[in-house]
């Protein structure tokens, strides 16, 4: 994904439906909704594979390249989409200088409410919000994203007992164990969202 | 690359417990509230805890068959095998393999091994020392077992020893019934 030098000069109001879908990806980075729960199985297994297994020299080569590239050396294509996401939940404010002509344009244009993207033509929904953005919000929420940023929870072990409120009946011990595993996939995908930079 | 990721983001909330002031040395397999607390959610918890959930249904459909030999071996594998944390697991792999226990002792109750059964009872208590339905579950299956046992020794004709089987089982049932008046206590408000 390759920002033009000065992307600002290309800008122009977007077409009402393609504003609409941008619109949309960004709502559904910022507040997820509730995944199927086929789809949450599938990614779950995609992400426990072999989780006792060792590391191929392959993957050991990725990995080094995946972290010289979030500190700046190389490029690698999960840098990229880690850095979407991150974009997409922590937007940094744009510079002063680069808002107003933006904001001379969305007024020209007599829209109270604009988004501004450039993006890569192969680019998916969640890479949408790493390219340039400015989203007009009021102040307080962006004191209230700040507090969450500065403050990320991950979910930790603990009993399960909680997850119970009634006396164990025999018989159902598999009814259980689902319940538990339930609960902890859930705690385990909030705690990888929120280590890659977009938990909530 | 997808293990190497995910290494990456839990190694430094992997090692953390370490620091915590619960002896390395101290195998017991109970509770060890310094790792409890703050130890994050991690792929291998779930390995364990998919792991298990697989056994429990596949032990289902060894019962449905009428197969309880098979299915108290396939539970077994999972309370035999790798556990995370080893000898200190967290929470949740504690009461799984408790509550799997449990489950294992019903079954050799069911034919006929109830000094095993007992055994499995044993076990699991020592993994839940907390008051939790979890150990309230396991003192009502000893119950369950004693009370399989007294009928058998009153088919053997052995009055005596299923008198005192009963009175186990009596004794299990009243403090399973304490345990679970406990939580019950503890959780409303």
């Amino acid at each position: 994904m390759s920002l033009p030098q000065d992307p600002l000069d290309e800008l122009e109001p977007l077409d009402p439906s393609i504003e609409q879908a941008l619109a949309d990806a960004l709502r559904a980075a910022w507040t997820p909704g509730v995944l199927a729960p086929a789809t949450n199985e599938r990614l779950i297994t995609m992400a426990l594979e072999d989780p006792f297994a060792e590391p191929s020299e392959q993957e050991i080569i990725e990995s080094e390249r995946l972290r010289r590239a979030l500190e700046g050396q190389g490029g690698h294509p999960d840098a990229d989409l880690a850095r979407a996401l991150a974009a997409a939940a922590r937007p940094e404010p744009a510079p002063r200088a680069r808002l107003e002509p933006l904001e001379r344009k969305a007024l020209r244009a007599k829209r109270s409410n604009v988004v501004f993207v450039v993006f890569g033509a192969a680019a998916a929904a969640a890479a949408l919000a790493a390219s340039l953005m400015l989203v007009l919000r009021p102040a307080e929420q962006r004191a209230s994203m700040a507090a969450r940023a500065a403050a990320p929870e991950l979910a930790v072990s603990r009993s399960t007992s909680a997850l119970f409120s009634e006396r164990f009946a025999p018989g159902h011990a598999t009814e259980r164990i689902d319940r538990i595993a339930a609960a902890r996939e859930r705690d385990l995908r909030r705690n990888l969202f929120t280590g890659w930079g977009v938990g909530r | 690359m997808k293990r190497a990721r995910s290494a990456l983001l839990f190694a430094a909330a992997l090692g953390a417990p370490l620091a915590t002031g619960c002896s390395k040395e101290d195998q017991t397999l109970t509770a060890c509230p310094e790792l409890d607390a703050g130890r994050p959610i991690d792929p291998v918890l779930l390995a364990f805890l998919g792991r298990a959930r697989s056994a429990h249904h596949a032990a289902d459909a060894y019962e449905e068959r009428g197969d309880l030999a098979a299915a108290t071996k396939t539970l077994a594998d999972v309370v035999a095998g790798p556990v995370p944390g080893g000898a200190r697991p967290p929470p949740e792999a504690r009461e799984v393999i408790a509550d799997t226990r449990a489950r294992m002792a019903d079954l050799e109750s069911k034919v006929g091994k109830f000094d095993e059964a007992l055994r499995e009872v044993e076990r699991g208590l020592e993994r839940v020392p907390e008051t939790s339905y979890f150990r309230g579950h396991l003192f009502e299956v000893r119950g369950l077992i004693e009370e399989r046992r007294q009928k058998a020794l009153e088919e053997r004709g052995d009055r005596a020893a299923a008198d005192q089987a009963r009175q186990r089982a009596l004794q299990a049932f009243e403090e399973s019934m304490r345990i679970q008046s406990e939580v019950i206590r503890g959780v409303t408000p």
